[in-house]
């Protein structure tokens, strides 16, 4: 094999474990949230550094590519989408650090019931991240498009369960610190859900070539 | 294969060009040799003869010239002009140094202008030995002379050299005349030898054609064909040898193909899922399971594991087992879409091509049940202990208390009995269950019609609906109003689904029974609009004893309607899920059944 394309299978390599990182943590924090479980969100927390140095790792094969190979087309795109999808992947780590963390501080207190409807959120957004992940490796542009469009789904849970937060917060004051904290949770699986619909985003970049964000905008979503 | 096209560049003449080169270099050292010794001959023999002739002529010239005595310059220069002029020979009489006294061709008084011919080969060659020639190339008369000396004493001048020239003409012309003809002849013959081969070769590749094209089609995997004509006897052996090797390819191939499908056979037939990974850790091939198994991606070929089971532990492992040379096989759990999964890593000893295998074996199933049977031991004294309890308590508190026993003793005896019915209900549905599960065959499968045991099933269960406002509605395609299936027990399915309905639906609750056809089954749902069932607990409903952690204390129950409602279903040989939140929505819920289509 030439050692340019050794280089770009490396890379792959590089950016999938990274992928299966984020994957896991990310699965790790909606069961930990799932089952209020302060030992599993606490190995998120963890295992975050590991994400982190995989980012750098992901980062320097990208430079190195790019300044000696000098790639054109196709594998240019997939070095940049890389480095796109390495800074997205990392986000998505430390937001699910940041989850398990406000998950720590949950499990101390009693559960309010809107908990299910940020746990979909958690499993929506995982979903989301799990067809990108298969969308970006197969690659598959269908699959990336259909991640968009779930965008939609979590977006509205995630406004459905601010307006039950705000109402519970009138009700009872005394139980603002937590609902501020499940607030957080709930905007953090948005974002996760987000940053998925961006690799999916990438990945239709890296296959056609299309500008990324018109890709994913479609007319039923207003 | 490399070697092979190298070997055929290497001599890429046609057998054509070479056999017309050999011919030729043969026909071309037979012609030459023998006419250059030819030539040779004749040339030596033509030399000797002219020299004789001018040797014969010096010998009377001198003869005659030996007649008079004391020749002056003038008398010895006419002699030799009349000499010369009979015989058309050049004579020049030079002295012993060298200095032309006389010569036939120039007159005289111009003798002194001549040369010096004291450094010519047959000057010196007949100062020393008496006699000498040479052939050159006399520039005085254009053309090739043969120059005959002979030392003479001849008074008064003391030792002079006689000279003879004669033309050597008749030699070069015979020379031009044979050497045309040789030519000739030489290129006669190279254009009949190139014509013969040409044509020779050319039958015999027409007749190794059929052959040649038989042997292409054995190559190209036609191992049926065999050449049945040879181009000669010569060709027999080959004949034979590719005939023979035809036979035994073909036996070798049906073996192995032969051998392939038994082994695609075994490999397809076989539930766990194999890949075969080469020796880089991509995979290369895997059997139908797994085809079927791992549905997210329709195309693996060239894949690492890591990209397809999003595993890093179990990538790692796959390489070192590939790499290793001491470490022939692993195995570790992974998880993949929910379900687990024990996967071996087997090395083969020759990794040149298959660098190695991954068995997958589902073990999801396996551990759900594990967790069914630890927790229905659990669950069932759990659910009979509670009523246990509570009839217990209350039956101390009125033996040993009379005042209770007189004034609430009433009360306390209709909790009793509602425990005990809540007890006794219990227990009937682990009968039935038991049931269910011991006599499959009670269960006979007849044409019915759906919406009647939907009704009746309805109506018993009007007790349930305390004081909600439930609505209820049925949604029946025409397609599927007829089932097969049995009549009791399906409504026992209904009755169980519905009571389940109007415990979790809100105050203003809304039931429908929809229905789908798929292929030929038809889809029946109960839908609700209820909280859902969350999703990661919606395989464990159908469990015994498993009930929705959330309501698990509001919501009073057994937690053995839906295992109930499995176990029917599957006997009438359909099967159960569930489907919430309903799509678009982030509520309600869908408990789905199937059941074959009468027609």
């Amino acid at each position: 094999m030439p050692q340019f394309l050794e280089e770009l299978d490396r890379l792959n390599m590089k950016i999938m474990q990274m992928v299966v990182q984020t994957e896991q943590a990310l699965s790790k924090t909606v069961n930990a949230f799932s089952r209020m479980d302060s030992d599993l969100a606490q190995e998120v927390v963890d295992n975050d550094k590991k994400i982190n140095e995989l980012e750098v790792q992901v980062y320097e094969l990208c430079m190195r590519l790019l300044a000696l190979e000098q790639p054109v087309a196709r594998d240019l795109r997939f070095v940049l989408g890389c480095m796109r999808m390495s800074v997205d992947l990392e986000r998505i780590g430390d937001e699910s650090a940041n989850i398990a963390d406000a998950t720590i501080y949950l499990s101390l207190n009693p559960p309010m019931e809107f908990y299910d409807k940020i746990l979909l959120m958690g499993q929506k957004s995982y979903d989301m991240l799990q067809e990108a992940i298969i969308a970006f490796s197969t690659p598959d542009v269908d699959k990336a498009v259909n991640v968009c469009r779930m965008d939609f789904e979590v977006d509205e849970l995630n406004s459905a369960v601010l307006k039950d937060i705000i109402q519970h917060m009138g009700r009872e004051s005394q139980s603002i610190e937590p609902c501020v904290q499940t607030i957080n949770i709930a905007r953090r699986f948005e974002r996760i859900a987000d940053m998925a619909t961006n690799i999916a985003e990438t990945t239709m970049f890296i296959v056609k070539g299309v500008s990324l964000k018109s890709s994913c905008q479609f007319d039923d979503r207003v | 294969m490399a070697d092979y096209k190298d070997n055929k560049m290497k001599h890429r003449y046609s057998l054509k060009i070479k056999l017309i080169i050999s011919f030729w270099v043969v026909l071309i050292i037979a012609l030459v040799v023998p006419s250059y010794y030819f030539m040779n001959t004749v040339e030596e023999e033509i030399k000797k003869e002219t020299v004789q002739s001018v040797s014969d002529r010096m010998s009377v010239f001198i003869w005659g010239l030996s007649r008079g005595e004391n020749y002056s310059l003038f008398e010895l220069d006419a002699a030799v002009r009349t000499v010369s002029e009979r015989s058309q020979d050049r004579i020049t009489v030079i002295d012993a140094q060298g200095v032309v006294l006389v010569d036939s061709m120039v007159p005289l008084e111009e003798t002194d202008l001549l040369e010096n011919h004291g450094s010519r080969q047959e000057f010196v060659n007949a100062m020393q030995d008496g006699t000498g020639y040479s052939i050159r190339h006399s520039r005085t008369v254009d053309r090739h002379l043969i120059y005959y000396a002979r030392k003479v004493e001849l008074e008064p001048f003391g030792t002079v050299v006689l000279r003879m020239a004669t033309p050597y003409a008749t030699m070069d012309s015979f020379f031009r005349r044979v050497s045309t003809g040789l030519w000739q002849m030489m290129l006669l013959s190279l254009v009949f030898t190139g014509l013969l081969v040409f044509f020779l070769v050319r039958r015999l590749t027409q007749k190794l054609q059929p052959m040649i094209s038989l042997a292409q089609a054995i190559g190209r995997g036609d191992y049926q064909k065999r050449i049945t004509v040879s181009p000669g006897r010569e060709f027999d052996p080959l004949v034979d040898a590719i005939n023979e090797m035809a036979g035994s390819i073909e036996n070798n191939i049906e073996v192995v193909s032969s051998q392939k499908m038994e082994l695609e056979t075994i490999l397809n037939g076989i539930k766990d899922s194999l890949a075969a990974l080469d020796n880089t850790g991509r995979i290369m091939s895997f059997n139908r399971s797994f085809e079927d198994t791992f549905t997210h991606y329709n195309y693996f070929f060239g894949k690492r594991p890591l990209e397809v089971f999003h595993s890093n532990e179990l990538q790692e492992y796959c390489e070192e087992v590939i790499s290793s040379d001491s470490v022939r096989n692993r195995s570790l759990e992974i998880t993949f879409k929910d379900r687990y999964y024990d996967v071996n890593i087997v090395s083969p000893e020759d990794r040149r091509r298959i660098g190695a295998i991954l068995v997958f074996h589902d073990i999801t199933d396996i551990r759900r049940l594990e967790s069914v049977r630890k927790d229905f031991v659990a669950n069932a004294s759990h659910e009979l202990r509670t009523p246990l309890t509570s009839i217990k308590g209350y039956t101390e508190t009125l033996l040993e208390n009379k005042d209770i026993l007189e004034n609430k003793g009433r009360d306390f005896l209709e909790i009793i009995i509602k425990n005990t019915n809540n007890m006794i209900r219990l227990l009937d549905d682990i009968l039935q269950l038991s049931k269910i599960e011991s006599e499959p065959e009670k269960i006979v499968i007849r044409k019915i019609a759906l919406s009647p045991v939907i009704e009746k099933s309805w109506n018993n269960c009007g007790h349930y609906i305390h004081n909600k406002n439930v609505t209820f509605s049925l949604e029946l395609a025409d397609s599927c109003l007829e089932v097969y299936g049995e009549p009791e027990y399906l409504g026992h399915v209904f009755q169980n689904l519905f009571e389940n309905s109007i415990k979790f639906t809100p105050e203003h609750g809304q039931i429908k029974v929809l229905c789908q056809l798929k292929g030929d089954m038809v889809n029946v749902g109960v839908m609700d609009n209820g909280p859902g069932i969350p999703r990661d607990e919606q395989k464990r409903v159908f469990e015994r004893f498993y009930r929705v952690k959330k309501f698990k204390n509001t919501v009073k129950g057994t937690g053995l309607g839906l295992a109930i409602c499995r176990n029917i279903i599957r006997n009438m040989g359909g099967e159960i899920w569930v489907e919430s939140p309903l799509s678009g929505k982030n509520d309600g819920c869908i408990i789905w059944f199937s059941l074959h289509r009468a027609l």
